[in-house]
């Protein structure tokens, strides 16, 4: 990813992030009797974004955009990708499925899952950590400290 | 002499054996969180927030608040033993500490740093002292106008020397903001880019936009590069010989002026003072080539800076419920989730917590002195941990904290999708902080324009027509026109948060 396209990307994300805040606070009230109302700071920060976003696009359009800068980072690699996508199902899982099944299960089947994923295959190490995370951290923050953490089979 | 006698009470307090257990678990576990990569301390803190709430009050946010300075302290070791910089404020100590290391020199360049940190957390709270009582009576008399004119201040220094790039900076920042629009709105009580769902009227919660973009970032960020595990050179004697001590005096009286005056300001992040503390040293020596090559000074100044600055951050916090970094906003969360509000009232109404938790940080940074070069070999046995162990014991932690707050799976969905996001801001080179300031400090911003708009019947001018509000404001815009200057570039050039 070269540093033009980095910014020709973010300023357009720029302008439709603006073009939805301020779609949105067009539909608020900007003015009241006693001042300002709802749709007076979203709308003044839309257009401040709008403008940033245009700044952003007019600097990476220009000759010589990106000279001088360090190398923008580079867009990972499918491996990378992978681990990455793996990560964040992981989390979704947990999400999705603590309220249903409990926390303890939901963070077991995560992790043992972020390891494989990640390449630790050593099931001296997976099995011990993921239960820790897991069964281990649910007693102590919920059974022993008392934090409100939902349980699913068999009280966890 | 008021304070003084306050401070004693706090003393009282802060001394209780519970107390010095929360200060002893709190220095642990900030150290803990400095040493290891991937763990900064916003998120680290964050993560301890269920901790918090399980306890009283007093001994929550006095373990907090260690776990905030330890793990300043635990960011230098890896810092100078591995090159890597356990947090961002330490990443300056890797030029002349992993130099120093290398040459066999990691001991002094440790011990230095622990004297450093404890000398310049030590002036912070006694500066935090001498200034708590005056700045909350001056804070009592600030109205809508003078307190949104301040926050300004805080965000023209955000944009400032948050990042190479001031447009990027400002990126960040009004993101922020604008993410704070979400909710009920704040005068009138109309829901704002709730998309009809009832977890969004109190608005995003802050605690799940902080792991979301400092740990889950950092996690994302690490499983794509696949980190890996750490090995660090032998530590040596820890001792400081006489030629290290007299290198170092000086460097350590300026690391606390900058550290202690920049903390002061608010919204100006934790790299700033480091920076400017190596850049200080070198200009100073008379043999600035050597910077680099493991000068004792490098390490010095920025650790003492580093330090004081963590303490004196508190100051605008205790006295005008200002945060001036992610950490302190997640402390600032952390009072708010004990029913305390930051602030010129918290000496009045809460005067014993508050003055408990201040002497709890002389207590705890002497802790971390006595505590912390014993426990060295034990943090650098940390390092080799493999990273798949830490992604996965890092995840947990973030979802118990960020569920904790408001027993909510939808925060977990808010931390998802803020870790994206933060994994996004590495990839488009836009700064993390600023988006995490302003999403604290843009409904306080609004409510004071607002109020200070209805106070004048919409006239911009109220503004301009109060003295301390106009001043203010005419330093935020010097701020901003100082930020071209070369002085302040050189600064911002390496201070990407």
């Amino acid at each position: 990813m070269t540093a033009r396209a980095r910014d020709l990307g973010l300023g357009a994300a720029l302008l439709a992030i603006a073009a939805f805040f301020g779609h949105g606070a067009l539909g608020m009230r900007y003015f009241t009797s006693i001042g300002p109302g709802p749709g007076f700071f979203p709308r003044w920060l839309a257009l401040l974004l709008a403008l940033l976003g245009a700044a952003t696009l007019l600097r990476a359009l220009l000759p010589r955009a990106g000279a001088g800068e360090p190398p923008p980072e580079e867009l990972p690699g499918a491996a990378g990708a992978l681990r990455v996508l793996a990560m964040l199902g992981a989390v979704a899982f947990v999400a999705l499925a603590m309220e249903r099944i409990g926390f303890a299960p939901a963070m077991l089947v995560a992790s043992l899952a972020t390891m494989a994923a990640l390449g630790l295959r050593d099931m001296r190490v997976v099995l011990p950590v993921s239960l820790a995370a897991s069964f281990g951290a649910h007693l102590v923050f919920a059974r022993w400290l008392g934090v409100p953490l939902p349980a699913g089979w068999l009280g966890y | 002499m008021d304070s003084l006698w306050l401070l004693a009470g706090g003393f009282a307090t802060a001394l209780q054996p519970a107390n010095l257990a929360f200060a002893f678990a709190g220095c642990l576990m900030g150290t803990l969180i400095g040493v290891l990569p991937g763990i900064g301390p916003a998120a680290g803190t964050a993560m301890l927030i269920p901790l918090a709430g399980a306890l009283d009050p007093t001994g929550a946010i006095i373990m907090l608040a260690a776990i905030y300075y330890g793990a300043m302290y635990g960011g230098t070791i890896t810092s100078v033993l591995a090159n890597t910089p356990g947090e961002a404020a330490s990443a300056v100590t890797c030029i002349d500490g992993y130099a120093m290391a290398r040459t066999g020199r990691a001991g002094p360049a440790l011990a230095i740093a622990a004297i450093g940190s404890f000398v310049g957390g030590i002036v912070a709270t006694i500066g935090l002292v001498l200034v708590a009582l005056p700045l909350t009576r001056l804070a009592l008399g600030f109205g809508p106008p003078e307190v949104f004119a301040l926050l300004a201040v805080g965000l023209a220094m955000v944009t400032a020397l948050a990042s190479r790039s001031a447009i990027r900076a400002l990126v960040a920042a009004v993101l922020g903001m604008l993410v704070a629009q979400v909710g009920i709105d704040p005068v009138m009580g109309t829901a704002r880019f709730t998309f009809g769902r009832s977890e969004l009227y109190e608005g995003v919660s802050i605690i799940a936009v902080v792991m979301g973009l400092f740990g889950l970032g950092e996690v994302l960020s690490n499983v794509e590069r696949r980190a890996a595990p750490m090995s660090a050179p032998a530590i040596g004697s820890l001792w400081l010989t006489r030629r290290d001590a007299r290198d170092s005096a000086g460097a350590v009286a300026r690391g606390t002026f900058i550290g202690f005056f920049l903390g002061l300001v608010p919204g100006l992040g934790s790299m700033v003072p480091t920076f400017l503390s190596y850049a200080v040293e070198k200009k100073l020596s008379p043999t600035p080539e050597r910077f680099g090559t493991g000068m004792i000074q490098g390490v010095a100044g920025p650790e003492t800076a580093n330090n004081a600055y963590a303490n004196a951050a508190l100051i605008p916090l205790f006295t005008l419920g200002i945060p001036s970094s992610p950490t302190i906003a997640v402390l600032m969360g952390a009072f708010m989730v004990n029913g305390l509000v930051p602030g010129p009232t918290l000496f009045t109404e809460h005067a014993t917590f508050a003055w408990a938790v201040i002497a709890s940080l002389i207590v705890g940074n002497a802790m971390l002195l006595v505590l912390n070069l014993p426990l060295v070999p034990l943090w650098v046995s940390l390092l080799r941990i493999p990273y798949p162990v830490l992604a996965c014991v890092v995840v947990a932690f973030c979802v118990i904290g960020v569920y904790s707050v408001n027993n909510s799976a939808f925060d977990v969905w808010v931390m998802l999708l803020f870790g994206v996001v933060g994994y996004a801001f590495r990839k488009l080179d836009l700064p993390v902080a600023p988006m995490v300031l302003t999403l604290v400090l843009a409904p306080l911003m609004e409510r004071t324009l607002r109020q200070s708009l209805e106070m004048s019947g919409g006239d911009m001018s109220i503004f301009l027509e109060r003295p301390l509000s106009a001043s203010l404001l005419a330093a935020a815009i010097g701020v901003l026109v100082l930020s071209a200057l070369s002085f302040l570039r050189a600064v911002r050039a390496d201070s990407e948060v």
